[in-house]
C-alpha cells in the first residue's frame, strides 16, 4: 500500500459517507439509520474498490485497506446516531430553542427509544407486552453493557432498595 | 510503498492502551472523565500518528499507527454510550432478561430516572456548556458552537434535528 493510498483509505471514507447520506437521504428520509447504515458501506466499499491493487480481495493489502476503511467510517456513522438520539444534544437543542427541560422527560426518553427499537423490528409490542427479537442490536447492547461493567464497576455495586430490583439485576446480569 | 508487516503493532498496542484506560479508570474514575478519554483516546493517538508521519525514519510503522489511531477513534465515539449509560442498551437488556416480556409501565419503572434525563444535564453543565439562569437553562459559547455543528450537520443532510 501506498503512502496516498494509505491517506485515502484513512481519509476517504468518512467524506464519501456524507456525501452519499446527504444525497441518498433525501430520497428516502424515513429510512435515517438504514439509509446511514447503507452510506457507510458503500463509502467503505468504494473506497476498497479505488486504492486496491491486488487481483484478490484476499491478499493482505486488501483486507488491510478494508479494514482500514470500516474503522475510519464508522465513527461517522456514530456522529450520524449522536446527532439522532444522544440526549446531552437533544437538550443543547432544547435550551437553545428556549423550551422548558419539562419537555424532554425520561418517560418522553423512553418512548422514542421504544418507538424507534419497535419501527426497527428490534422490539415487538403485542397486548401491552414488550419483548425484545433476537437481533445484532441486542447482542451489541449486552457487549455494550459488558463494557460498561468493566469500565464503571462503581454503578453495578450501588445497593439499590427499588421494589422491582429483581429484574434491574436481571438487566445488570446481561452484562456479564 | 508501506510495510503491511507491522499492522498487527496496531492492534496489539490498541488493546494494551485500552487495558490501561480500564485500569486507570476502575482505580481513579476521572470527574470529567469525557475530557479524559477525548485525551487519553483522541489527542495522544493522533499525536503518535502525527509523530509517525513526520518522523521519515517511524514510517515503516505508519500502517500501525494508522490502526492505533482509528480503533482509539473508534471507542472514543462509543465511549459516550458506556459513559451515560445509553437508555437503548439498558432496554434491551432488561426485555432480554425477561423472556416473558414487560409492559411499558414497568419498563419505565425499572429505569434509572435520574440517568435518563437530570443526569445528563448535569454533565453538560459540569461540562461548561449550559449554565443555570433565573428561568432555567441558557447555552455557554462552547454549548452554543457544539450544538449548531450538529444542527448545520442535520441541516446539510435535509433532516430535521433528531428527536434524542
Amino acid at each position: 500500500m501506498s503512502i496516498v493510498g494509505f491517506v485515502t483509505t484513512v481519509a476517504l471514507p468518512p467524506a464519501l459517507a456524507f456525501l452519499i447520506h446527504a444525497i441518498i437521504g433525501r430520497l428516502w428520509p424515513q429510512n435515517k439509520i438504514a439509509v446511514a447504515v447503507v452510506a457507510s458501506l458503500f463509502a467503505s466499499l468504494m473506497t476498497v474498490l479505488l486504492v486496491r491493487h491486488g487481483s484478490s480481495w484476499w491478499d493482505g493489502a486488501t483486507m488491510i485497506a478494508v479494514l482500514i476503511s470500516l474503522f475510519s467510517v464508522h465513527p461517522y456513522f456514530n456522529f450520524f446516531l449522536l446527532s439522532e438520539t444522544a440526549r446531552r444534544i437533544h437538550v443543547l437543542r432544547c435550551v437553545r430553542e428556549g423550551k422548558t427541560l419539562e419537555d424532554y422527560s425520561p418517560e418522553l426518553v423512553l418512548q422514542v427509544r421504544l418507538k424507534r427499537l419497535e419501527a426497527a423490528g428490534v422490539v415487538t409490542f403485542q397486548h401491552n407486552v414488550l419483548r425484545a427479537n433476537p437481533s445484532a442490536l441486542v447482542l451489541l447492547a449486552v457487549v455494550i453493557r459488558a463494557l460498561e461493567r468493566l469500565v464503571f464497576p462503581g454503578r453495578f455495586n450501588r445497593p439499590t432498595s427499588h421494589p422491582s430490583a429483581s429484574l434491574r439485576e436481571g438487566a445488570d446480569e446481561c452484562g456479564r | 510503498m508501506l510495510s503491511l508487516d507491522l499492522a498487527p503493532y496496531g492492534f496489539v498496542t490498541f488493546a494494551l492502551w485500552w487495558g490501561l484506560h480500564v485500569l486507570l479508570w476502575r482505580l481513579f474514575e476521572p470527574r470529567k472523565d469525557l475530557r479524559a478519554a477525548l485525551f487519553f483516546f483522541g489527542l495522544i493517538p493522533l499525536l503518535v500518528l502525527l509523530v509517525t508521519v513526520l518522523a521519515s525514519w517511524r514510517q515503516s510503522y505508519l500502517v500501525a499507527a494508522g490502526l492505533f489511531f482509528l480503533l482509539s477513534l473508534n471507542y472514543l465515539i462509543l465511549y459516550p454510550a458506556l459513559q451515560a449509560s445509553s437508555p437503548t442498551v439498558k432496554i434491551l437488556c432488561l426485555l432480554r432478561a425477561s423472556p416473558k416480556g414487560t409492559s411499558p409501565g414497568e419498563l419505565i419503572s425499572q429505569m434509572n430516572q435520574s440517568s435518563l434525563q437530570k443526569d445528563r444535564v448535569e454533565d453538560l453543565r459540569a461540562a461548561g456548556l449550559i449554565r443555570p439562569t433565573p428561568n432555567g437553562w441558557a447555552l455557554t459559547a462552547s454549548g452554543a458552537r457544539l450544538s449548531f455543528l450538529f444542527s448545520f450537520y442535520r441541516r446539510l443532510l435535509g433532516l430535521v434535528e433528531g428527536k434524542g
